[in-house]
């Protein structure tokens, strides 16, 4: 499955300024552990502890943002379907 | 006035020079149009405020003042709004707070209390059953700001939450400029040494005992679920401030470090120099476990699990009781200053709690003084012997007790970031972090986001005036490109008017964001004005932003300084914003800016035609003489 996936701007700088890439994976929780194959910084940011999705980083697939109650990492995906990755920032 | 809902109509004047204490009615044609908190303070500010007046003048005024909303049934209505000419701009400031005192202030059967004059000695202001009174407070003088809410309350009779106190510490009675406002147990109305200005007219507290007067509301049940709708919204992970409900403002510290957005090394780097263990002891998780809670620490009305009080573990005062900081906190008196642990970071924000110092302005001063000692432009010699070294926790704890009691450089450094900047020098200004104006920034590295530059550097109230991010999403709008001038002034332009209608309503903006949709249902049900709309709720926090703007150039605000400094809006070489620096197109800008915004490019005056669209035709002959 090809999936694909929108990088905040924020984040940027962990993936020389890539903001939208194609991604294979049939879960949710494969996509993203192989945008961390790609973008080692990323997968820091992503998965800092233990292969855990940060607690405060949510994904939305399509128009839909997972919560933790949807178990974001096992949703299942399907071809063409978009994710972004939201990283909340806080304050200013 | 017997129909009037959402107030009682009735304004508290305390003259503390005489001591007299008189009340007025407000019409209500006055209060639709500048409906409370922010804005209803501007108006009076900009009335009984003439040029010439000077912050520390008995004729200036501290308005405290409610909304609308205050002390109703919406989640978060103890809030209230400070204005006054502060002391570190000498310019309006507009400041809030959350708690109890807001609420309080209304079933004591005020929408607002206007203090002016100056008290023959150190004294508090006791609010209660519809009338005040003016007390001796000599034997408080250098109190701290938590101890002195029990002292003020034993002596009223009303203990807990049977009223709320808000107090300066030592740093206010020293009128140290960036000296802040603290009450109900850690809460702060903090910029623009608000402190200060009550230090200045000997006015050490107030306390405003809970009362029986209820709030005349219009529709409750329609207050009451459109409320609901916003807590739920609030909730939704989409956005934000759902963070908010569960771990306050402690989640941001793991976020924005990561992405160029918390402040290192006095702006010399973009990048975090934690690791990742040390980052960690930032997180809520890391925190709430290590720090013994006492009990959740709520607002009036409020559901959100936004703070802890705890037990304080280390420092001066181990053992006691203190609260969780916010991240601004943990980021001036941590990260900031190269003190990279959280729990260590949690004492030191306590202490200056304690003395009444605003996190923000001292974290800048501090991290200044430590970049300047590493350069070798400051010695032990200038610093009174204290190594001003990164990361050294009892030089800064010796350097806020200086700051406050305005001991040796601690009396320079009392001025403000700019000001000791000037005292130091052209190096000192050169590498110091501060906006031109003289307005305090939060703890940020704002190179990545210059739509905050831009807004603290034209801001009327000593502090930011927009809460970019925030109002961004939930006006439906699109992030503008974040290094493009003409988009960053625009966009600024467009959301200007939402922050400043919360801070009107006598709410808190973590369970009432700024959606101008839902806070025009609240005040429709609050006050029964069934046809005032969301344009013209963003309409009245317009007036708030121009009236501010419109006090200073009156006062002699030169708005040519309108500025980063050099450091503030310098290109980081690392990060997101790597390469990018605001400077060099800092003019653009602002043409985009004051175009949008309808602002004179010349002067900064807000034109005719501005302030005819925001309802102000009355400012017109005070700023433009000629015009007919």
């Amino acid at each position: 499955m090809s999936v694909k996936v929108t990088i905040p701007i924020y984040l940027g700088h962990y993936t020389d300024g890539i903001f939208e890439v194609d991604v294979q994976g049939s879960t949710v929780g494969e996509i993203l552990h192989n945008i961390g194959k790609r973008f080692p910084r990323l997968g820091d940011v992503l998965f800092p502890h233990d292969g855990r999705l940060d607690e405060f980083i949510y994904i939305k697939l399509n128009e839909r943002v997972l919560t933790t109650a949807d178990n974001p990492l096992t949703s299942q995906v399907r071809d063409g379907d978009k994710i972004s990755i939201i990283f909340p920032i806080g304050g200013g | 006035m017997s129909s009037l809902f959402g107030y009682h109509g009735k304004i508290l004047r305390a003259d503390l020079s005489k001591p007299e204490f008189t009340i007025f009615r407000e019409e209500e044609s006055v209060l639709r149009k500048y409906v409370g908190g922010a804005t209803l303070g501007a108006k009076y500010l900009y009335d009984e405020v003439p040029p010439g007046v000077a912050w520390s003048d008995p004729a200036n005024r501290i308005i405290l003042a409610s909304g609308p909303l205050g002390g109703t049934s919406v989640m978060g209505s103890g809030t209230f709004c400070a204005v006054t000419k502060g002391a570190k701009t000498n310019g309006a400031t507009s400041t809030q707070s959350n708690g109890y005192l807001g609420a309080y202030m209304r079933f004591s059967g005020f929408d607002a209390v206007i203090i002016q004059g100056k008290a023959k000695h150190l004294s508090y202001l006791y609010i209660h059953d519809g009338t005040a009174e003016l007390r001796d407070a000599r034997h408080l003088a250098g109190k701290d700001t938590w101890e002195i809410d029990s002292l003020i309350k034993q002596e009223v009779g009303l203990p807990g939450p049977q009223a709320s106190v808000y107090s300066i510490g030592i740093a206010g009675e020293n009128m140290v400029k960036y000296a802040c406002l603290m009450g109900d147990h850690g809460h702060a109305a903090a910029a623009n040494g608000i402190g200060a200005v009550f230090g200045s007219k000997n006015l050490k507290a107030a306390i405003v005992a809970r009362g029986k007067n209820r709030v005349p509301v219009f529709d409750n049940e329609k207050l009451s679920a459109t409320s609901k709708a916003m807590y739920e919204m609030v909730q939704d992970p989409a956005y934000w401030w759902s963070q908010a409900d569960k771990y306050g403002t402690l989640w941001i510290m793991g976020r924005n470090a990561l992405i160029g957005r918390t402040p290192f090394k006095n702006y010399q780097t973009a990048d975090c120099p934690m690791t990742k263990e040390q980052l960690d002891t930032f997180s809520p998780q890391y925190l709430r476990e290590k720090l013994p809670m006492v009990s959740r620490h709520v607002c009036w009305g409020c559901r959100l699990h936004h703070l802890n009080l705890i037990k304080i573990t280390e420092g001066p005062l181990a053992g006691k009781e203190g609260e969780e900081p916010e991240y601004e906190g943990y980021a001036a008196l941590g990260t900031g200053v190269g003190i990279y642990d959280g729990i260590t970071a949690t004492a030191l924000c306590n202490e200056v709690d304690g003395l009444g110092i605003d996190h923000l302005e001292i974290g800048y001063v501090l991290s200044m003084v430590m970049e300047m000692y590493e350069k070798g432009l400051l010695t032990k010699k200038d610093t009174d012997g204290i190594d001003m070294t990164w990361g050294n926790v009892e030089a800064v704890r010796a350097m806020f007790n200086k700051i406050a009691r305005r001991e040796g450089i601690g009396n320079i450094l009392a001025e403000g970031t700019m000001e000791a900047a000037k005292h130091f020098g052209k190096k000192a200004l050169e590498l110091a972090v501060y906006s031109k104006n003289g307005n305090t920034l939060r703890q940020h590295d704002h190179r990545v986001a210059w739509t905050y530059i831009l807004d603290l550097c034209t801001s009327g109230t000593g502090q930011s005036e927009a809460n970019v991010a925030a109002v961004t999403s939930v006006l439906g709008l699109k992030d503008p490109s974040p290094f493009d001038p003409e988009q960053i002034g625009t966009h600024v332009a467009k959301i200007k008017g939402a922050s400043p209608l919360v801070d009107s309503l006598g709410v808190c903006r973590f369970p009432n964001p700024e959606v101008p949709e839902k806070l025009a249902e609240m005040v429709k049900a609050a006050t029964g004005w069934n046809d005032f709309t969301r344009d013209e709720g963003m309409k009245v926090g317009l007036r708030s932003v121009l009236l501010m703007r419109a006090f200073n150039i009156r006062h002699g605000y030169d708005a040519s300084v309108e500025g980063p400094s050099p450091r503030y809006g310098s290109t980081p070489d690392s990060g997101p914003a790597k390469g990018h620096g605001i400077i060099p197109v800092w003019d653009a800008v602002l043409d985009s800016y004051y175009k949008a915004m309808k602002w004179d490019r010349k002067t900064g005056k807000p034109t005719p035609e501005a302030l005819r669209d925001a309802g102000l035709p009355e400012l017109i002959p005070d700023l433009w003489p000629d015009s007919k």
